[in-house]
This record gives C-alpha cells, structure tokens and sequence, in this order.
C-alpha cells in the first residue's frame, strides 16, 4: 500500500482563551487554509474527520459546513490530547485502503481558563485507575488537578530513579520559548529563563506553572490523499506519511514503581514501533521533531520513548545541545505545546502542519531547520492513546 | 435529498439489493411521528404512503416488511452512542434467526438506521444505513 500524501495543511493562530473566534469560526478558517494549500475545493474531498474534546455532538459539522455542505461522511473525534492525530491516523488509513482518494482531518479547541479537570462528576472518570497508580505512590494527590497529578507525579519518579537535576526540566521551557520567538502563531513568544521557569507558581512536586502547556484556543487542519489524486489534482506529491501507529495502554501503564506509564511511556513507545517499521526508518534516520510537551517531564519522557536518546540520558541530550538548531534533531521548532499551546483538537494536527512546512524547507520567519528530510510527530493522550508519525 | 436517504441509496447500490429484498428493519424512532418519514426514505413504500404504509399493518410483526421488532427507540430506550450498536446487534440475531418471540421467520435481508444531530436546518448531521444479509 502506498504512503498517503500530504496535499494540505494549514492551522488558525493560536491564542488564550476567549481571545479567538468561536470553535466552528476556527475550524473552518483552518480547513480553508488548508484547502487552499492544496489548491482544492471542499467538493474534491470525499470525507472528514473533525477532533475536539470540549463540545457537543457534531461540533465537527458545524465547523465544516461554513465551508460547505456536500454530503460527505463526517465523523467526529474523541481521544483526549490525542484526538488530532487520531483524526489523521483514521483519514490517512483511508486513503491508504483505498477507501477514500482524498480525505480530510480538522482539529479544533474552544476552551476555558484554568487547568484541565474532569467535565462529567456523577460518574467514574475514565483516568481512575491511572490516578489510583499515582496514589499508591505519592500522598496529598487529592484535590491535585487530573493532568497536573499524573504528570507532576511522573516528573518527581523520573528525577528519583535517575538522579536528574531540576534546571533540565527548566531548560524544556527555556528551549520551548527560543524556538517561539519568530513563530506567529504561538501564544507564547517572549524568552523566559531558568530562574523565571522555576520562579513560577508550583502545581505539584517539582512542577511550576511555565513548566505547563497553557489552554489555548485554535484549529488546524490536513488533507491527504493518493498519488492518483494528486497527480490529476496538480498537488505536490513531496511530502508523505511512510509510517504511523496509534497505540493505547498495557500493564506498563499501571506500574506504580515506573509512573512514566500513565503518561503514556509504553504508548509512545509502542506507536514509535509500529511508525518506524513501517516507513522502514529509526529515531536515527529523524531530522525534526514535533513532539506532545504538554509538561517539561513529557518532552524529556518522548525523547527516550521516540529513542531519540537512551533511557536516563535525557540530561545529557540537553545539556549537549543535540535537541535544538545545530544539535542532532531540532525538537519542536514552532515552540511546541509549551510555547505555542495546546488547544487539544488541533494539536496533533498542528504539529503535521509545522512538519510538513519543515520538509517543504519554506519557513521564511528563522525557524527553518535546513536541510530536513525526515520528521517526527509525537501525540499523546492520557487515558490513553498515542499517535506517532513519521513523514518524509 | 435527505441525509437518510442518501445513505440508503448508498447501502442499497454497495449491497445489491433493493428495498423490496429486505425482510427487517431496525430504524431510528426517537419520536414516533419520524418513523412514516423514514419509511419513505428508506423506500419501503412511495413518498407520501408512509402512513397507509403503517396503517396495513405491513411494519408490523407478521407483516410485509416488519420495522423495530425490538421495540425500537421507543421501547427499548436510546442511550445515544449504543442504539446503533444495538440495531446491528438486534438484526444480526433477526438474521440467525436467533430473535425469540420477534422473529421474523427466514430472514434473510436485514436493514439498520441510525441518525444523529441536527445542525443547520433540519436535516440530520449523519446518517448512517446498514445493509445485512446472510
């Protein structure tokens, strides 16, 4: 089966909450942009798939019918953080099945101020067992914010296990606000250093609001397709998808001696796998990396799940540079979610539209990495599923 | 045309069959007054003739063309992301011919429907239409 092909991509800016267009305003700005990208009409697509968290049913329709209404198969996303890539990965087995010529993946995010908690609480939450592993652990978890617990907690177990000094994770922030500083997207673009990182109010453990993901607002989009398509449709064909996998959880995500599973370690790992065998390339072959920092600890967890360094090496890897312009991968050129935000629907998608942007070697704003040829996606939810995905 | 109605056609062309093939239907009757309507989409009878459809007794059990032996939406409940589950489930065992007491005898052509939403206007958001056979 043949790689689907990257014909578009395009993405809102992104923004604090309540400072953009509502959801469906976004996400048919950035299924337009798009579109646009691939010099196609909404009619030339034969089925979306919409990703968003907070909204109600057949939030995707309303978006995509600003755009037009053609009748196509719409089906809407739900998988967390994941959700974006989750969209993709179910357009991109389309295509690659022969399903579909040409189909179309749009992530949007509308949210609310604050850290991210559970919306339905006369039930059980899906993430229970997950945070019930963090309390066998630690003590004062109750009342500790969903995403804060679980990631603050496998923050705090990487830096027991493996003696890591609190500047490294610091130096994610640091790195995630450099990378900014040219993209106009991002909501965060002014530099911060280790001392204001650190300075910042604690959530849990270690972990320090600028060692956060902000909520953001924003959308993006990505339409793929055959090489038929694209050649009858004049589409560059330059930029494709050899590999994906989309993995959910084992018993290692359970481990309450190893917390970087419930934050979605061995799902990462997992996904990798099955995104390298099938492009038939390795972490080594990998010139540029979006990757899901949500939190420091999550950047410095996917370098070693995606092996882009050895497990514990982490340190290393930062301290020599080999995770920016000038070291072995550049990782999270647009700043990442840290810097740029993480407006869950679109994130994963977001990511394959600064790839994609990467590999076509045209960013004009200084964040060009030269010469990449390969690029490394990486999205996770906690939940959990994970998608990574390799382009080229 | 109507969403429903387009994903009939779709189910019916991909499957070979026409409407007069099917033997079962399970079909979306959140409110009673929409099940006529979704007897003419589906082609069970001419647009128009849904309620003389009825009225002959022919969707009921026993009947031509037997709709929601299961009781439907109305009677079983709709917990909404399971009711298209449950009517594939539902005509899966009309067709093995496993139903019970609501089994129509050889069954051999089953039809599931399920819609969901409405976002502008007053058409559905999605359609969705199952063609089974064994």
């Amino acid at each position: 089966m043949e790689s689907p092909i990257i014909a578009g991509v395009g993405m809102t800016p992104f923004t604090k909450p309540g400072a953009s267009a509502t959801y469906d305003v976004m996400a048919a700005d950035a299924v337009r942009r798009a579109l646009s990208d691939a010099g196609l009409e909404l009619t030339d697509v034969d089925r979306a798939y919409a990703a968003y968290v907070y909204g109600d049913s057949t939030s995707g329709q309303r978006g995509l019918y600003h755009v037009g209404k053609t009748g196509m198969p719409i089906v809407n996303v739900n998988n967390n953080c994941s959700s974006g890539s989750t969209a993709l990965w179910l357009a991109s087995q389309a295509v690659r099945s022969g399903t579909a010529d040409c189909a179309l993946a749009f992530g949007f995010e509308q949210m609310q101020k604050g850290a991210l908690n559970m919306m339905w609480t006369d039930r059980p939450s899906p993430v229970r067992d997950f945070i019930d592993v963090v309390a066998r652990r630690y003590e004062g978890t109750e009342e500790v914010p969903m995403a804060l617990l679980l990631f603050g907690a496998a923050g705090a177990d990487y830096m027991e296990r493996y003696g890591t000094r609190p500047e490294t994770f610091l130096k994610v922030t640091v790195k995630a606000r450099q990378h900014a500083r040219s993209n106009a997207n991002a909501v965060f673009r002014d530099p911060v250093t280790v001392e204001q990182v650190l300075a910042s109010p604690r959530l849990f453990k270690s972990l320090t609001r600028l060692q956060a993901c902000p909520p953001t607002n924003g959308a993006a989009a990505v339409i793929v397709c055959t090489s038929d398509f694209a050649r009858a449709h004049d589409i560059d064909s330059g930029t494709r998808i050899p590999g994906q996998g989309l993995a959910t959880d084992t018993a290692v995500s359970f481990d309450p001696d190893d917390l970087s599973g419930v934050v979605g370690y061995g799902v990462t790992e997992q996904a990798a796998a099955a995104a390298y065998e099938q492009a038939g390339l390795g972490p080594g072959d990998v010139d540029v990396v979006e990757l899901h920092d949500c939190f420091t600890v999550n950047e410095i967890l996917a370098y070693e799940a995606l092996g882009l360094t050895a497990p514990g090496t982490s340190e290393k890897f930062i301290e020599d540079g080999d995770n920016t312009y000038g070291g072995r991968v550049v990782v999270n050129p647009s700043g990442g979610l840290l810097s740029k935000g993480h407006p869950i629907g679109a994130t994963g998608l977001a990511q394959i539209t600064e790839l994609t942007q990467q590999l076509r070697g045209a960013i004009a704003d200084g964040r060009q990495v030269e010469g990449a040829r390969i690029g490394l996606q990486h999205n996770i939810g906690v939940g959990g599923a994970g998608v990574v995905t390799v382009l080229g | 045309m109507p969403a429903g109605q387009r994903a009939a056609q779709l189910a019916y062309e991909q499957a070979g069959v026409s409407p007069s093939d099917v033997d079962v239907v399970e079909l979306h009757d959140a409110f009673a007054s929409e099940e006529i309507v979704h007897y003419e989409d589906l082609g069970l009878c001419e647009r128009g003739e849904g309620v003389a459809l009825l009225r002959s007794g022919a969707t009921s059990l026993g009947g031509r063309i037997p709709v929601n032996p299961s009781g439907g939406l109305l009677s079983p409940g709709h917990p909404l992301a399971a009711s298209g589950v449950r009517t594939i489930a539902d005509i899966t065992n009309q067709l093995r011919g496993r139903a019970g007491d609501v089994q129509v005898p050889d069954a051999r052509v089953g039809l599931a429907q399920m819609l969901g939403g409405v976002v502008n206007g007053m058409d559905v958001a999605a359609a969705s239409v199952h063609v089974l056979t064994r």
